[in-house]
């Protein structure tokens, strides 16, 4: 990857953490952004998928 | 090793925001999902914590200006190396902070963590026979598609981001429209605080900026 030679040196410290929380109860509930809304991953072509309700 | 004056930092911060970049990572998975991992050498970025860069050559202070260490991410997605996001590689937008050193193509920073990752959906092939991706019960067009979007969901869950599905023949790196893909970086940066408290419309911009670009697949998100 060849991003050129230095321009200048700064400090970025976000205000806004760019990590998010560990959180366990996250890790299980990632959904599909879908047409305007969240659904869940599964859909009729996902036989792995949790109960179809929306968020 | 020592440092052009010219480029020493003010010690105040000169962002409140994280600077961002595109780049690439390999995947790997193993007991505790996928992993995204330097494509040069065998270290994953963590997931839910920062990437904090070390230096082999021991600088004190990383990156520094006449060493070569330190996160990278070019500026714009035109630049990343060929089958970008394929062949068990995902492409991303970072955010970088900390002693950043700003590059005329890119950016070399002390820490970061990504801001949106794009699976490739021919990535299935390497997760092929995998029970975790359930390929044994998927199968035809359907199975591609839950395959890349199953991969990608397991993603954004370990990693807490949005990460899209992006078509086989999505343009990377050729033929990338820079303008668009400046909208991404920008709509992944602003937007970081709207999408962790959940607001749909935030994730809604980041998706369609992306779509724009790199063409439409599923979009999976974090639950706020
Ligand atoms: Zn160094």
């Amino acid at each position: 990857m060849h991003i050129g030679r230095p321009v200048r040196e700064l400090i970025a410290e976000p205000v806004v953490d760019p990590v998010p929380a560990v959180d366990p109860a996250d890790e299980s509930v990632a959904v599909r952004l879908d047409h305007g809304a969240f659904g869940p991953v599964g859909g009729p072509d996902d036989p792995g998928a949790a109960s179809p309700a929306r968020l | 090793m020592t440092e052009d004056p010219d480029l020493a930092p003010d010690p105040t911060p000169d962002l409140a925001e994280p600077v961002a970049g595109w780049r690439v990572w390999r995947v790997h998975t193993g007991a505790g999902g996928p992993e995204i991992v330097s494509p040069v050498r065998p270290v994953g970025w963590p997931a839910r914590r920062r990437m904090t860069a070390a230096c082999d050559r021991g600088c004190a202070t990383v990156p520094t200006p006449t060493c070569g260490c330190g996160l990278y991410a070019l500026a714009d997605p035109v630049g990343l190396p060929p089958n970008t996001a394929g062949q068990g590689r995902v492409v991303g937008c970072t955010a970088l902070w900390g002693r950043t050193i700003e590059h005329t193509g890119g950016f070399r920073a002390e820490h970061g963590y990504p801001l949106v990752l794009l699976v490739r959906t021919d990535l299935r092939s390497m997760f092929r026979g995998r029970a975790r991706l359930r390929e044994g019960v998927l199968s035809g067009s359907a199975g591609r598609q839950s395959s890349g979007g199953l991969l990608a969901r397991d993603l954004a869950s370990r990693y807490g981001v949005p990460v899209g599905v992006i078509p086989d023949h999505a343009a990377l790196p050729g033929r990338i429209d820079v303008p668009g893909a400046r909208v991404v970086a920008l709509e992944a940066t602003r937007g970081l605080a709207a999408r962790r408290a959940g607001d749909l419309g935030a994730h809604e911009r980041l998706a369609a900026a992306a779509r724009e670009v790199f063409g439409h697949g599923d979009w999976f998100a974090p639950a706020a």
